[in-house]
């Protein structure tokens, strides 16, 4: 303390007023070198996650010959759409859109349903069990899809829930084998019993943002009335607009990309939109063997207009719902804490 | 506990019609499923038209896989530093961008916009093209304009300019990922940013009035209170490197085996369930070391 007090006389100040001052002058420069080196920070991360979009535009509409063609490095000389024909002539883009559209979308649409239900019971009921069954679905995000891999396989293809076919089969003469494989139900099933793709994640970002909802609003429902199931529709359904069209968003674009379900359980009856990208390379390796005239070096900005179509989708989607998404970040408890 | 009374259980009732679906599906599609599999490991599995028969083999699949098969224990490694490798790049960057782009200045809402766009571009097989492009093209043949990041050049200034050789391959080893760090940190970039936006700006206020600087805040405040999301940014990273999508050579290849081995031209299913089942112990044991590591210090700052 003596040495504090020894420090404010008079020329002491004046020093620290020059101090002070000098402080403010640097520190304007600091601030904005700062503002520079966050945009450079940032543009130079956003260019390196628009790069691959970039790199796809740049050659899906290239010629094929200029590809190669060290003088032409993102702007093309001439535009092109022959990548894109050559490409649809290798895939059935109906076929893939429609099977996609059975064995992707349909139970990424169901399983933001369901979850949203089962999150809200478990964070609005205070039921027996509920901690344990919260715990089970965490334990359903944690253990990698692979471990059931082989008997999830074998209960498909031989189908046979609660042993309800055995049963039918003991009648004599009645020899029914149910084989789920190959149809758009094996992603369907488990959409429908919020046991998806990732279900347990959405189970928990839709508890979150249940547990950051007022309890107000449902307590006065019940008072004047509504039962559970109609305070549930009528009340908490309405407010749950943002967050709904964020997991439909990460259901959506998980369901659309995922490669390993469909490739186990889909067979080569449904083409979905990600197994037929990942065999794409191969087909266009088939058609260059026999003989059209184009070896696998140049045949890149084919394989990049097929990525461009497989993608521009969950781009379009993405725009529409970037705005409620930013919100139910902002608003909402998307992790709660 | 104490005894609910008998309103509470019944208004408690509807929670367990909302719970239903989810626990006939628990034990259809997980629990049932699990439990067989670890009972097909001890298990040879032969596939016919009208069903599957089981010859017990005992624990022969086990020692086989750990000790007479050339790749498996390699596979192994070869996750578990994948694993951490990435768990603690994708933690600390997904970490300094949102902090970043939660600040307030123009053209956040577009640098938003840019960095969810992985989520979207990197999920599935485009993404395992695309790295393919990126990292030096493996089907490409003398394309100049495909190479994004070239380590070589950097790595020859480094070793001229006497960087310790360790330090040099590790500078190189990032530089190579960044590109597939930043791709798969969308997630995480997310779960941050909500978790920083729940910081009363009111805490930051009265720190700055206390004369903190923005080095202090960022310890003493931010981190602490975004600590759960630190973990479970932790937990999210470990389980999506070890189930992230792969073939046999490329990505994820401990992924990419178990499926070639079940579903190839093999068809072990009992040799795949039990690689499958070993792995997943091996998650299970890294979940818990987070947990005692990390997870444990979180809930006492929690209080």
């Amino acid at each position: 303390m003596e040495k504090l007090k020894a420090r404010f006389t008079p020329e002491n100040r004046q020093k620290f007023k020059e101090d002070a001052q000098h402080f403010v002058r640097v520190h304007k420069p600091q601030t904005i070198l700062f503002v520079i080196f966050r945009h450079a920070l940032l543009i130079g991360l956003c260019f390196v996650i628009l790069y691959p979009i970039l790199y796809m535009l740049s050659n899906a509409f290239k010629p094929t010959e200029q590809f190669s063609d060290p003088s032409v490095i993102w702007i093309p000389r001439s535009l092109t759409l022959d990548n894109f024909k050559i490409a649809l002539q290798l895939v059935d883009l109906g076929k893939v859109l429609l099977d996609t559209l059975l064995a992707a979308i349909v139970p990424a649409l169901i399983s933001t349903v369901t979850c949203m239900l089962v999150a809200y019971g478990l964070s609005r009921f205070n039921f027996r069990g509920r901690g344990l069954i919260f715990a089970l679905v965490i334990l359903t995000i944690i253990v990698p899809s692979q471990t059931m891999t082989t008997s999830l396989y074998l209960q498909y293809r031989f189908f046979d829930p609660l042993g309800i076919i055995s049963l039918i089969n003991l009648i004599p003469g009645v020899e029914l084998n149910v084989n789920l494989i190959g149809t758009p139900l094996v992603t369907i099933l488990p959409a429908i019993f919020a046991m998806g793709l990732r279900a347990g994640l959405y189970i928990f970002i839709y508890r979150q943002f249940f547990l950051s909802l007022p309890k107000e609003l449902e307590e006065a429902a019940s008072i004047d009335g509504c039962n559970a199931y109609s305070t549930f529709l009528r009340i908490v359904v309405p407010t749950t607009k943002n967050i709904v069209l964020t997991v439909i968003l990460l259901s959506v674009v998980w369901y659309w990309n995922d490669y390993y379900t469909p490739s186990m359980f889909l067979g080569s009856k449904m083409e979905v939109i990600s197994v037929t990208l990942s065999q794409f390379q191969d087909r266009l390796a088939n058609i260059h063997n026999l003989g059209l005239g184009l070896d696998i070096a140049t045949s890149q900005t084919q394989v990049q207009a097929m990525c461009l179509i497989a993608i521009l989708p969950l781009v379009v989607l993405y725009i529409i719902l970037q705005k409620n998404f930013s919100e139910s970040i902002e608003s909402s408890g998307l992790t709660g804490m | 506990m104490k005894r609910r009374s008998y309103y509470e259980r019944k208004k408690a009732r509807p929670g367990y019609v909302f719970v239903l679906p989810w626990i006939i599906g628990f034990l259809l599609f997980f629990l049932i499923p699990l439990v067989e599999s670890f009972y097909y490991t001890f298990n040879d599995i032969k596939l016919s038209a009208s069903g599957f028969t089981l010859t017990w083999v005992g624990l022969n699949n086990y020692s086989h896989l750990l000790f007479r098969d050339a790749n498996y224990p390699q596979l192994l490694g070869t996750a578990v530093l994948n694993m951490f490798s990435e768990t603690i790049i994708i933690t600390i960057f997904s970490l300094l961008v949102a902090v970043l782009i939660n600040q307030k200045f123009h053209g956040r809402t577009f640098y938003r916009a840019v960095f969810f766009l992985p989520i979207i571009l990197t999920s599935g097989v485009v993404y395992t093209l695309m790295q393919g492009v990126i990292n030096g093209g493996s089907s490409l043949g003398g394309s100049q304009n495909a190479f994004m990041f070239q380590s070589t050049g950097l790595q020859d200034i480094l070793i001229q300019g006497n960087v310790p050789t360790d330090v040099v391959t590790f500078i190189t080893t990032v530089v190579d990922t960044i590109f597939s760090m930043i791709s798969k940190s969308g997630v995480q970039i997310l779960l941050f940013l909500s978790g920083l936006q729940k910081i009363p700006a009111s805490g930051y206020e009265a720190c700055k009035i206390e004369g903190a600087n923005s080095w202090d805040i960022f310890w003493k405040i931010t981190v602490p209170i975004i600590s759960p999301i630190i973990f479970l940014n932790i937990v999210y990273t470990i389980i999506d490197s070890f189930t992230a999508y792969g073939t046999t050579t490329t990505g994820n290849t401990m992924m990419g085996s178990i499926q070639n081995m079940g579903f190839g031209k093999v068809m072990q299913f009992g040799y795949s369930a039990t690689m499958a089942w070993i792995y997943f112990l091996v998650v299970i044991l890294f979940l818990l070391l987070a947990y005692w590591l990390i997870g444990k210090r979180v809930s006492k700052i929690e209080g």
